[in-house]
Formats: structure tokens, sequence, C-alpha cells
């Protein structure tokens, strides 16, 4: 079984009674994903591309290397997930408020590079109302931000 | 906040500001929350952390909850300064160990707490005395809803939060109260219960728990899950399970003190006689007699003050704490013998205890706050 010191703590393994949970948590699913190679033929080597995490440090460390590797090591991570929670998809809290500002800042980036094509191409009529509709989102913006 | 006014000032979970707080002493929770793009702490580079940090700790300090707070950079504190916020869970011992990059904001009155760089980029805690989880997730949730427009987290609509670990996977949350249950333990009925409230998937430790015995007699029970499930549902259950486990140690407390009155008033008299008396207290020992106070306290053994007086001794005896008081580093037999100085100091005037106000607890207690016991 593989555990970090902090991850055996949040999990309350503190006893050998304790113990029993850890292993259900940690299931014997967990060795074959971090590369045995005896264990399972379609055991994943490769590396996060964005931080260059493999599973072989996931069991050294304990945690991943970034968030990206949720998406690199999928198939993997969701095996791992069945046995440690209630559910395998979240069902809280979204970040709403982050995902506006995200698309918010989205529009007006799109919106300027339109402006930019518009007044290149010396379309003036279309400039003027991307311009427009690029001032509004921008007071938008400052508004959430105050 | 300097760092001093912090120390001198304990917060109201601390000393128990709150008459409620007879079994369920605390209860806490935290929000672990990343940033998009970038590695996680444990496998980000030095320079990386530091950038994670100049990008969240102007967010933090300029909220307005932590107005006149305490916020500092880690690697600025002495080790022992560190460890008494580790004392005061204010930060996490791995924070403090790694304090490159780390840094903590913390209120005024120290019910909220920011750790940069802990395992995750950003984790928020809020800490209440008492029973007081959704108080303490609403003010939590204000928090990471102001932060969240700011900071671009790194969420999945699938996976929800995601986390360095994947036990933290989904809300990010973990919810969990400290429970004082001293009656059920002399009892024997802890086993029972903890199985239990194990079986129905919460986690159960020791506080300071480094071994396998709780000291003090403190439990804490905290949520495993995190993803699956929303955050009111998680509270709810954690909540309803609490509650339960409170009422067992409140009936085993009045079946002592009914069934087994002469054995429970020895056990707190010697504990008291100990605490006045002794010259040389390890913690383990101090936290055995300093529950058995606090339960004596509840019962109706001691006058009003005393269980705030016991809360705040646990805070004073642990190590670092301890250090300060005295000025400087000490050897274990030396802190020692300043423990049960600074014990026998703070119940100098505290009288021996009476037994004749416990048959209106019982009363008392009978019409009281009894729980359904599902």
């Amino acid at each position: 079984m593989n555990m970090c010191e902090s991850c055996a703590d949040e999990q309350g393994i503190t006893s050998l009674e304790d113990f029993k949970l850890a292993d259900f948590l940690i299931s014997d699913e967990t060795p074959k994903m971090v590369g045995d190679s005896n264990a399972d033929a379609t055991v994943n080597l490769s590396e996060c591309s964005e931080c260059g995490f493999t599973l072989e440090d996931l069991r050294k460390i304990g945690r991943l290397g970034c968030s990206s590797c949720y998406s690199q090591f999928t198939s993997d991570i969701q095996r791992m997930l069945k046995n440690m929670h209630r559910g395998v998809e979240h069902k809280g809290k979204v970040p709403t408020g982050m995902i506006d500002a995200m698309n918010l800042r989205k529009k007006i980036s799109n919106l300027k590079a339109a402006l930019n094509k518009a007044v290149k191409s010396e379309n003036y009529e279309k400039a003027a109302t991307l311009r427009d509709e690029l001032v509004k989102m921008e007071k938008l913006q400052t508004e959430e931000v105050s | 906040m300097r760092f001093s006014t912090l120390v001198k000032h304990p917060a109201d979970w601390m000393t128990g500001k709150s008459k409620d707080n007879a079994v369920v002493i605390t209860s806490r929770i935290r929000l672990a929350r990343n940033l998009e793009g970038v590695s996680f702490p444990g496998w980000a580079k030095k320079a990386e952390r530091k950038k994670v940090m100049e990008s969240i700790f102007p967010n933090l300090t300029a909220l307005k909850q932590m107005d006149k707070g305490f916020a500092q950079e880690l690697s600025n504190l002495t080790s022992l300064e560190k460890q008494v916020l580790v004392e005061r869970h204010l930060i996490s011992r791995e924070q403090a160990a790694r304090s490159e990059g780390c840094a903590a904001v913390v209120n005024r009155k120290q019910s909220l707490s920011l750790m940069i760089n802990e395992e995750d980029h950003l984790r928020i805690q809020s800490i209440r005395s008492g029973m007081h989880l959704r108080e303490a997730y609403k003010l939590i949730n204000k928090v990471d809803q102001e932060l969240e427009t700011k900071l671009c987290y790194a969420f999945d609509e699938k996976l929800g939060y995601l986390t360095a670990c994947p036990t933290n996977l989904g809300t990010g949350m973990r919810a969990s109260a400290m429970l004082h249950l001293p009656a059920l333990v002399i009892t024997e009925q802890i086993g029972q219960v903890l199985q239990a409230v194990n079986k129905i998937g919460l986690a159960v430790r020791g506080l300071f728990g480094e071994g396998t015995e709780s000291l003090g007699h403190m439990f804490q029970i905290s949520n495993q899950s995190t993803l699956g499930e929303s955050e009111e549902v998680i509270i709810d259950r954690l909540e309803r399970v609490i509650k339960q486990v409170a009422t067992h140690e409140r009936n085993a407390r009045l079946k002592m003190l009914e069934e087994d009155r002469d054995a429970l008033t020895d056990k707190v008299s010697r504990a008291y006689g100990l605490l006045r008396f002794a010259h040389i207290f390890d913690s383990k020992e101090a936290f055995a007699h300093i529950s058995l106070l606090r339960l004596g306290a509840d019962l109706g053994y001691f006058p009003d003050g005393t269980m705030e007086k016991c809360d705040s001794l646990m805070m004073e005896i642990q190590p670092a704490h301890l250090q300060l008081y005295a000025g400087k580093e000490l050897e274990p037999e030396k802190r020692d013998l300043i423990r049960a100085e600074i014990i026998r100091d703070q119940l100098q005037n505290l009288d021996p205890p009476a037994t004749s106000n416990l048959d209106n607890k019982v009363e008392g207690n009978d019409a009281g706050d009894e729980l359904p016991i599902e």
C-alpha cells in the first residue's frame, strides 16, 4: 500500500484497526496502475505532457503532478476513485463566478481580435459595432471586480 | 497583526468561549483549491511555487475578512513560531516543514485561515467552537466565491476541483469535528461507537494522534469521501453522526453519575490532585488528567469557567506554546517541569471537586439537550 503521511493522516489511519479502512480505500488496483509490468499489460508509462509527471512518481509521492495529470491518466485514476469516494462524478459546488469571469475574458479577447481584423480590412462599420460591444463587456468586467 | 499579537490572543474556539462545546469541542471545514496550468506544490519547482504565491497572496490579504489579520510568508518565521501555528491548527505540519514559497493568512479572530502552497496551492479553513459546521461552511464558501472571480481554479466538470491528492477530489472539502469522549472511553463503549462511525464511511482519529491511542480522550470525526456528493449532503451526514456520538457520550456521562458516582468522583479528584501538585508532566499524562478535569467541570464538580480553563491549558502545554512561554527552546525533560508549573499556576485557585451540585446536573440535563438516536 502506498500512501503519503498526510493522506494517511487525513484518512484517519492511525491505528491498526483503521488500516483495514485504508486497504479498502487504496485497493489492490493501485499497485497495478503504478507500473508493476507483470500485473497489468495496459500499464500507463507515459508522462504528463504538462508537467512530466509519471504514475511511477505517484507511487513515490502519493500525489499527482498538476491538474492536467487527471486528463493524462484518466483511466488509471478513474479505477482508483471507485474505491475512494462515494461516487465518481462531481455533484458539488461549481465555481460559476470563475466560469463567468473566464467567459467574459474570452469574449473580450475574441472581440479584440475581431476588432483588429475589421480595422485592418477597413470594415469600419463593423469595427464600430465591435468596439461598442467591447466597451460594454469591459465595463461589465470592471463592475464585477469591484 | 504581528505574530506576538496573534499568540497573545487565543481564538474563541481555543478557549471554548461557547456554551455548547462540552462534547463537540470544535467544528472545522477546509477546502482545497489549485490553480490551473501550474504544477501542484509538491511537484513544482521552487520558482514555480514562488510564482504561485505571488499571484495568490495579494488576493488573500485584500479580502475584507482579512482586515487587520495576520499575513506572513513562512520563511520569515522561526521554526518555533511555525510550530505554534501548527499547534493552533492554523497551518499544517507539512507546510511548516517546507516553508519556502509558503504563506499563511489568518483573520483577526483566528476563525479563518488561508494557506498557500501546502499540499494544494490554496487551502481555506474555518474553525468554530462547538457544533457549527454549517456556519463554518457559510463563511468559507463566501471567501471561496470571492476568490474564484480572481483566481483561475483547476476545475473539471466531471471531477470537480482538481487536487494534488485524489482523495480530496470533487468538493475538495474536508469537514470535521473534535469530540471529547471521556465517558465512552471509561465505560469501554468507544470501540463500538467508532467502529459504527467508520462503517458509515467517516474517518475517526485521535487528536495529537501520533500513536494508536487518543490523548486526552479527543477524537476527530471527518468525511472520507469528497467526490460524488454535494457539500450539503456531506455536512448533513457528518452532522447527524456527530450528534449521535455526542448523545452517546452525554448518556454515558449521566449514567456514570447515577450508577457509578463514587468511582467517577474518585477519578476526577485524583486528576485534580495530580494537576494541582505534581512537578513533572509529560504531554500524555497531562492531557489524560486535564481531560478528566474537563469531564468533571461539565458534570458540576467545579465552578463555571473551569472547562474554558481546561481548553486553554490543552493549548498552552503543547511543546511549542510552552517554549514560547518560557522564551527559549527547551529539552523535553525541562519542558515537563515547565508544563507542570503552568498547570499548577493556572489551577492554583481551583477548589477541590464538590459533589453538592451533581444531582441538579442529572435532572437539568435529562430535561435538556437529548438528541434523537436513529
